[in-house]
């Protein structure tokens, strides 16, 4: 199995569990923790495709260079189904870049230990430890979500991912 | 009695305890189920009024922050907000179907929500997600 594939096929089945959490009523913090994990995976495993099949760095930052990267790349951009609309894609891809960093931070390596994640309880000041499972990470919008929600089931499906039957 | 038969007997007897509860737990069971449907009868349309008033005002905030937005439909439930908006600056779905991200309730929005970005053209096409019903079930807020 090759790097680009081992990527791919573990943003799957993280996204899967992403699926799962995400019809269920367990905390946001699940569903954003999986979802944090999938777009990483799936966007190192697509830089590999444009990069060249080597292993990735072991850090968190991965989605919004991939977004960056797709501006240059024409084949995403057609794949994306924006063909020609140039403009369009650009204005859609930063807009997306800006909602993509917010998810990217919520990596607990990136975060640290005073700023919201949705795996370790983190203190924002002195005196004030917060629980993942108790907040509501206010910080991303319900609309932004929606709109993440939505790009990361094209991108799989952009690479012709699908579940059986869809 | 044979050993073999025994042994059958005991599977039989074992399969019974599992598979048919006892008269008076289907009872309790039905009870509850009827309690149940009373309560919910009884409230279904004072929740609906308190879900479109969630549903409000997620509308409003999602118009106020994201000028994109075309327009906005709620789906109505009496136990979840189900929204979704129709935003120019978004992509075009490749899937077939509407996503939505579900949000457990919180402080601000004390009832679970559904919310799902679509392009306006596709307003009437995209399946929907499980358990929402048609497109004509939607209200535009």
């Amino acid at each position: 199995m090759s790097w680009y594939y081992a990527f791919l096929s573990q943003a799957w089945s993280d996204y899967q569990v992403f699926e799962d959490l995400n019809e269920s009523r367990h905390p946001n913090c699940h569903k954003l923790h999986y979802l944090q994990m999938t777009t990483e995976k799936l966007a190192k495993a697509c830089l590999m495709e444009i990069n060249g099949n080597s292993p990735p760095k072991t850090v968190h930052k991965a989605f919004v260079g991939f977004l960056r990267c797709t501006k240059s790349y024409p084949l995403w951009k057609k794949r994306l189904g924006y063909g020609h609309k140039k403009q369009a894609y650009a204005a859609y891809i930063n807009r997306m870049i800006q909602i993509a960093d917010k998810i990217e931070k919520l990596a607990p390596a990136i975060s640290g230990t005073s700023q919201p994640n949705p795996e370790y309880p983190w203190s924002p000041c002195a005196g004030d430890v917060r629980c993942p499972a108790d907040y509501d990470f206010p910080e991303i919008r319900r609309h932004e979500l929606g709109m993440i929600t939505a790009l990361v089931a094209n991108l799989f499906r952009a690479l012709d991912i699908k579940n059986e039957g869809d | 009695m044979s050993k073999k038969r025994q042994r059958k007997r005991q599977q039989d007897k074992k399969f019974k305890r599992i598979s048919f509860p006892t008269r008076s737990s289907d009872a309790i069971k039905r009870l509850q189920e009827h309690a149940r449907k009373i309560t919910a009868e009884g409230g279904v349309v004072g929740n609906i009024e308190k879900v479109l008033e969630q549903a409000k005002k997620l509308a409003s905030e999602a118009r106020e922050t994201d000028p994109n937005i075309t327009k906005i439909y709620w789906f109505p439930h009496d136990q979840e907000v189900r929204l979704i908006e129709a935003d120019e600056n978004t992509i075009k779905s490749l899937t077939g179907h509407v996503e939505p991200f579900y949000f457990d309730s919180t402080a601000e929005i004390p009832v679970p929500s559904g919310i799902a970005i679509i392009r306006p053209d596709e307003v009437g096409k995209l399946e929907m997600p499980k358990g929402w019903g048609d497109w004509e079930n939607g209200k535009e807020l």
